[in-house]
Parts: structure tokens; C-alpha cells; sequence
């Protein structure tokens, strides 16, 4: 029972960590800024959501197969984030500051 | 001989991840995923990656285990910062070169992976042994000065137990 | 009220958040990183149910929905780039 509810308070972490990186893309006006966030909240969202849900879960086949989404998603997202920046770099996208809202921000 | 041990390690591989992905365990099971993974081996090696690749990427278990570890605490440690610099709005952006000293195109990709992963940094480019990535927080664009603060101590937990 | 309920309808929100991103994205990359979220957050919706339904198969589509996006983001990716010189 106890690691049930210590499950469900991990999804729940995981739940503000991915609402702040969903404020972040929403509401930052730089490109560079939104692709440094997100990387690293989403990545953080999903490995707390599936730590809680082995935590559920327990040790059995349901746990071993989040286990390996977990490796292909640590394997993979770091490179398909690298990419999509990589490809606005290589086509010429400059690096705007963010300005607080005074004026002369759009 | 190296390369028939090296495929019976990575058929012990593909065997536990077939168990894993066909949820049962006996001996049909196991050989079958062993069989599956000695023929993907074979295609690959014949038509995807030819030459040895097997001496190029290798990371000894170990080493595997602690990067790994180390990895996640990293990770972690990123979010946090992260969410503090969103809620504060404290953001300097940049692009910075590093220098590494790590020799092999695969420990290379291998710091840079984990580069992507951590406090607020994300890989651009490589040329030679010089990675160019973005900085959340760019307070120095000399080299010598960002290059610590942006490894951590991943560049020695790779090549670790390797010299 | 369901625990896993909330989480589901929090999930949904957040994907309508990514797909806003991906229709007011000034250039394209924007809108590739907000289609990334969102095909991150439609994994962690298919790992909740298959949790409620207690049913391990839709973890294989979880796996397959992964490999599948990141996949297309990076063949999307290299096929957007545009050399300058």
C-alpha cells in the first residue's frame, strides 16, 4: 500500500516538473531558451512518471518493459533534441535575448 | 574469436530483452530470442555497419553502470535548476566551444549525449575535438574557463578504467 | 474521483499546451519542438491507461510511438536544415 501512494506522489512531481516545461515553451520568446528548458523538464517528467509507475507497479514483466522505455528514451531524446537544434543553428537562426516585458519587447 | 565472444554477448542481450518483450520465461522463449538476435547481428553486419565495430563501441560494464548513475543524479540536478531560472526568468543565453580531450568518435558522442543531459546546456556541433553548445547561464565565452563547468566529471567517468 | 483520472485530464491539458505551441510557432522549429512534447506526453498517456487497465501489450505501443518520434523528428530535422554557404 505504501508503495502505491509513494508511486502517485511521484506522477504527481512529474506532473508539475512537465507543466513547467509547457509554461516555459508557451511563454519564452527565444528559440535557444525554449530548447535549453525543455530538454531538460521533459526528460525529468518522464523518468519521475516512470519510476511511480514501477513504483506501482512492483517487480514483475509490466516493470522490466517501463525499464526499457526508460533506456530508449534516455538513449534517444537527447539526440533528437541535439538535432532540431543542431538544424536551426546550421540554418542560420541567431540568438535573440530575452527582454522583459518594458516597452520594447514587441 | 574476440568476434564469436562478442556475439554471444550480445545474443545473452537480445535474449533477455525478447524474454522481457514477450513476457514469458522457458527455454522455446530464450532461444528464440537469441536465434532473432544472432540474425539481426548478421544482417547488420553484412549490410549497415561493416568493419569492426565491436572494438570501437565498448565501454566496459562498470564504467557503464556508474556513468549511468551519475547520469541520473545529473539529470535531476538539471530539472531543478532549470525550473528555478523558469520561475525567475533568469536567463543569459550564449554559445560556447569546449575542448575535449577524449580521443574516440564514440566516448565523444557518448559526452555529448550527456552534455544535452545536464544543467542546462545542449550540444550543437562537433568539429575535431571542439563541441559547440548552447549555455543557459553564459557568463564566460573563453574555452578554458567554460569547459569545467560545463563536463562536470563525465570526461573521466567515460573514459574511465579504459588507461 | 480517480487518482489516475486527474492525471490522464493533467496530461491532456499539457498536449493541448504542446499543440498550441505547434500552431502559433514563428518557424518551424518551434513547431517541431512543441510535435516532440507532444509525442512525449502521448507516451505517458498510454503508460497510465495500460496502469489503470493493468494490460502490458500497450507498453509495445508505447515503444513502438517512441522509437516512431524520434525517428521522424530527427529525419525531419535533417531534412529542414539549410546549409548557408
Amino acid at each position: 500500500m505504501i508503495n502505491v501512494i509513494a508511486g502517485q506522489i511521484l506522477m504527481g512531481i512529474s506532473l508539475v516538473f512537465m507543466a513547467i516545461g509547457i509554461y516555459s515553451v508557451l511563454t519564452f520568446h527565444d528559440f535557444y531558451s525554449r530548447v535549453v528548458i525543455t530538454a531538460k523538464v521533459d526528460t525529468v517528467g518522464f523518468i519521475t512518471l516512470i519510476f511511480g509507475a514501477m513504483l506501482i507497479q512492483g517487480f514483475s514483466f509490466f516493470s522490466l518493459k517501463l525499464l526499457l522505455i526508460l533506456v530508449f528514451e534516455l538513449l534517444t531524446s537527447p539526440i533528437s533534441t541535439h538535432s532540431i537544434a543542431h538544424s536551426a543553428y546550421s540554418s542560420g537562426y541567431t540568438i535573440r535575448k530575452e527582454v522583459r516585458a518594458e516597452g520594447s519587447s514587441e | 574469436m574476440k568476434r564469436l565472444l562478442h556475439y554471444v554477448k550480445m545474443m545473452i542481450v537480445f535474449a533477455v530483452v525478447w524474454v522481457i518483450l514477450e513476457e514469458r520465461i522457458d527455454g522455446t522463449t530464450v532461444l528464440m530470442g537469441a536465434l532473432i538476435g544472432l540474425g539481426t547481428m548478421l544482417v547488420t553486419d553484412r549490410y549497415v555497419l561493416r568493419g569492426d565495430y565491436q572494438e570501437t563501441y565498448r565501454l566496459g560494464f562498470w564504467t557503464a553502470l556508474r556513468y549511468v548513475a551519475s547520469l541520473i543524479v545529473q539529470i535531476y540536478v538539471a530539472g531543478v535548476q532549470a525550473v528555478y531560472r523558469v520561475l525567475t526568468r533568469k536567463l543569459n543565453v550564449g554559445i560556447v566551444d569546449v575542448k575535449t580531450s577524449l580521443t574516440s568518435d564514440f566516448h565523444i558522442s557518448l559526452l555529448a549525449n550527456s552534455i544535452t543531459l545536464t544543467p542546462g546546456t545542449v550540444t550543437l556541433d562537433r568539429k575535431g575535438d571542439t563541441l559547440k553548445v548552447i549555455w543557459i547561464d553564459c557568463t564566460t565565452t573563453d574555452p578554458e574557463e567554460a569547459g569545467p563547468q560545463i563536463k562536470l566529471n563525465f570526461e573521466s567517468l567515460i573514459s574511465g578504467g579504459r588507461q | 474521483m480517480n487518482f489516475y483520472a486527474v492525471v490522464l485530464a493533467v496530461l491532456a491539458l499539457l498536449t493541448i499546451g504542446g499543440i498550441t505551441r505547434v500552431i502559433i510557432g514563428p518557424t518551424i522549429w518551434d513547431r517541431l519542438l512543441g510535435l516532440n512534447l507532444v509525442s512525449s506526453k502521448i507516451i505517458m498517456a498510454i503508460i497510465v491507461f495500460a496502469l489503470i487497465i493493468q494490460r502490458s501489450f500497450l507498453l509495445d505501443i508505447a515503444i513502438v510511438y517512441s522509437l516512431l518520434g524520434y525517428i521522424g523528428s530527427v529525419l525531419i530535422a535533417r531534412f529542414i536544415e539549410r546549409k548557408e554557404e
